[in-house]
């Protein structure tokens, strides 16, 4: 299932079925350019939820160059076991997550603590390649830009139900800060947030 | 004690409102001053040692945030509130706010502060001030209206740091020193050039930058040019030194910020459009000579270091709305200063020739202006050749009624109040020759004529919005709190206004 490759720069790259999960030249310099690629955020936030292990290059360069929690969704262990000592230097800020469905990721409590805050979502595509559905559906579950996972984000935080808010209507189409703003005007329990999602319409106006 | 200046619009506007920080930081030499700003503004920081700490907030990572599908829809709303929260913490003892978006006025209410200044907005989206000078700024963000003060003068006076001249509190750096050294500038006359903006319509255009370099450089044989610039704009500026006969009198300065200030220490002038620069050069001992294009409008953002030249087009739509393009077929109040003019005013500014300047403005039919910190306390730019003196002397009673007004200063015995008049009146003589007083008393008179007019029927307006109104006379019960309080703002400033103008003609009588 798994063997292991040298890189021409004599890094050790997996190979999981036969598919690299790096690159074979220079596995580190591919890190940091998907790194470079993915900025938005990323020495903000208090939490970065990554789609997929890889060869554990790229989660390297995030413990390297941000203070995030890094939260890597990989469903098949060995991967996880194979890069493990890659990043045992930062071990504390790794989490490894290997839900069965993208819908039992609500259920974990690293996942909940991290979605009470900051986060963003980056993917590894060489290991998205493996299970595009599944990652689909993870990412779907995290960017909250649908109602369901708005509603289990937004309750997350703490603030009033958006259950019962029926200004929202787009039930296929992507949520957008109007959708969010609307459906906050309508309810009092978390006013003070309503300010920032006013703010924050004033940047998109 | 802890005070936080919130400033969220560009580097220009931050470095406008700097003698807030200077002045705060004179008034209270214990308190740590914060500020926040735009991520880019920060660059500043080296520069301004009177700020404890940076906030920034990225005004472009949150939007990309609220846009981009792959990023979750809530993370910008985390991020801003992250940072607000921390800022909470932080409990500072004073807020102000020298942004007037609502954008800023949404953080300024959401942040735990026990005094905030300037706009803000409370969880109904009610907006309050905390101070009349930022709500006359409020009102006054037409560029229609007919008079209105410098921004910095107003940030200071709503600040209650106005007593002092205005200090822009920059120092130069090493490493900006580095910057310049290199550049290998050669000994005697220096003129930094900052030939385009971050607005198109502030642009005076490439092709008249070029023919102003080359006639500079036969009129001031001796001076060597800095054409001053980011990294972006490099390709730009090569462009304006092709075909100039003598190239090896003209460097790029691509500086930083902390570069570009000890460039315009060293400078002897500074030539720019309205630009972060020009605001900068406020801090530098270089003379600045200001061309005001497009949306700049100098009442409110010229150059304020005393003594600065303003050259603006007469063009009917100048000055123009920020954020909409050129309403015009050509660039009209571009093509209003010829560069014959522009290259004349540089030299005979260079000369402190004002007659020459003078003459430059009846000539090229220009506004010509000379900026001024006048003894009342304003800034104020005036036209070299006034084309009508009266018109002057009415704005600055204008101004002088809204510093008692908003300073919340009755005009009752105060000597503060005689002491505005004497000031007055030694401007005016200054202005206007012995004989053009009588005149002036006439048109004092007509004044005061109106005035007393305008106050019966501001009196008149003003009861109609007022329940205590005694029963039986009209009350309007839609009587809006807004509409009362401008009807009594306005009915007190003719008051102010009335008492200045019966005060400076006693004063004008004297003198004849």
């Amino acid at each position: 299932m798994i063997d292991v490759v040298i890189a021409k720069s004599g890094d050790k790259v997996i190979r999981w079925h036969g598919r690299l999960l790096a690159s074979r030249v220079d596995p580190v310099g591919e890190a940091r350019e998907w790194f470079l690629r993915r900025l938005p955020f990323t020495s903000k936030v208090k939490s970065i939820f990554v789609l997929g292990a890889g060869a554990g290059f790229h989660i390297v360069e995030l413990c390297k160059r941000t203070s995030a929690q890094i939260l890597v969704i990989e469903p098949e262990s060995e991967i996880v076991e194979a890069i493990r000592p890659l990043v045992a230097e930062f071990g504390g800020r790794v989490t490894w997550l290997s839900a069965g469905s993208a819908r039992e990721l609500r259920a974990i409590s690293e996942v909940r603590t991290a979605v009470t805050t900051s986060f963003v979502v980056l993917e590894h595509p060489a290991s998205v390649h493996l299970d595009r559905g599944f990652y689909r559906e993870c990412s779907a579950q995290l960017l909250g830009r649908d109602w369901g996972s708005l509603s289990w984000q937004w309750k997350l935080k703490g603030f009033a139900d958006l259950d019962s808010q029926p200004r929202i209507t787009a039930n296929d189409e992507t949520l957008t800060i109007y959708d969010l703003d609307q459906c906050e005007l309508v309810q009092d329990s978390a006013e003070r947030e309503r300010m920032l999602l006013k703010a924050l319409r004033e940047l998109v106006k | 004690m802890k005070i936080l200046v919130v400033s969220l619009l560009r580097l220009g506007d931050f470095i406008q409102a700097l003698p807030v920080v200077g002045g705060l930081h004179r008034k209270f030499p214990q308190a740590k001053i914060d500020v926040l700003v735009h991520s880019p503004v920060a660059a500043l920081r080296p520069m301004i040692p009177a700020v404890s700490r940076w906030f920034t907030l990225d005004r472009d990572e949150l939007q990309s945030g609220l846009g981009r599908a792959d990023i979750p829809l809530l993370t910008s709303f985390d991020v801003l509130r992250e940072q607000c929260e921390a800022l909470s913490t932080e409990k500072y003892d004073l807020i102000v706010n020298v942004t007037q978006t609502e954008f800023s006025a949404w953080i300024m209410g959401y942040i735990a502060a026990k005094t905030k200044i300037g706009l803000c907005f409370n969880v109904r989206g009610q907006a309050s001030f905390n101070s009349p000078w930022f709500r006359y700024l409020n009102d006054h963000t037409e560029t229609s209206v007919s008079d209105v003060l410098n921004y910095s003068d107003i940030f200071s006076y709503a600040c209650d740091v106005s007593e002092e001249p205005r200090q822009w509190p920059m120092t130069v750096t090493s490493q900006g020193a580095g910057e310049v050294a290199a550049l290998k500038l050669p000994a005697g006359e220096v003129i930094a050039v900052q030939a385009l903006t971050s607005d198109a319509k502030k642009n005076w255009g490439a092709a008249r930058w070029s023919q102003w370099l080359s006639g500079m450089t036969v009129l001031r044989p001796q001076a060597h040019f800095v054409l001053l610039g980011s990294s972006a704009e490099k390709t730009s500026l090569e462009e304006l030194v092709n075909g100039i006969s003598e190239p090896q009198r003209i460097s790029l300065g691509i500086l930083s910020l902390e570069g570009a200030l000890v460039l315009l220490n060293r400078a002897t002038l500074l030539v720019t459009g309205d630009t972060s620069i020009k605001h900068m050069a406020n801090a530098a001992s270089c003379a600045v000579m200001e061309l005001s294009l497009g949306s700049s409008d100098y009442r409110r953002t010229g150059i304020y270091k005393e003594n600065s030249l303003i050259l603006q087009g007469k063009a009917a739509c100048a000055p123009c709305p920020h954020s909409s393009p050129c309403s015009q077929a050509s660039h009209i109040c571009a093509e209003k200063i010829p560069v014959g003019a522009a290259i004349s005013a540089a030299d005979l500014f260079l000369k402190s020739d004002w007659n020459g300047l003078g003459q430059i403005a009846r000539s090229f039919n220009l506004d010509v202006l000379r900026t001024r910190v006048m003894s009342t306390g304003f800034w104020f730019a005036g036209e070299i050749v006034p084309a009508d003196a009266v018109k002057i002397v009415d704005k600055w009673i204008e101004r002088s009624a809204w510093k008692f007004l908003l300073s919340g200063a009755a005009p009752n015995p105060l000597p503060k109040f005689g002491s505005e008049v004497y000031q007055l009146g030694d401007e005016i003589t200054l202005l206007i020759p012995t004989e053009g007083i009588r005149p002036l008393l006439a048109h004092l008179d007509f004044l005061e004529e109106q005035l007393s007019r305008r106050e019966v029927e501001a009196t008149a307006a003003r009861r109609r919005f007022d329940p205590s109104t005694p029963a039986g006379e009209l009350v309007d019960l839609s009587g809006l709190r807004a509409v009362q309080n401008r009807l009594e703002d306005e009915r007190r400033q003719i008051e102010v206004k009335s008492k200045l103008v019966r005060s400076l003609k006693t004063k004008l009588v004297e003198k004849t």
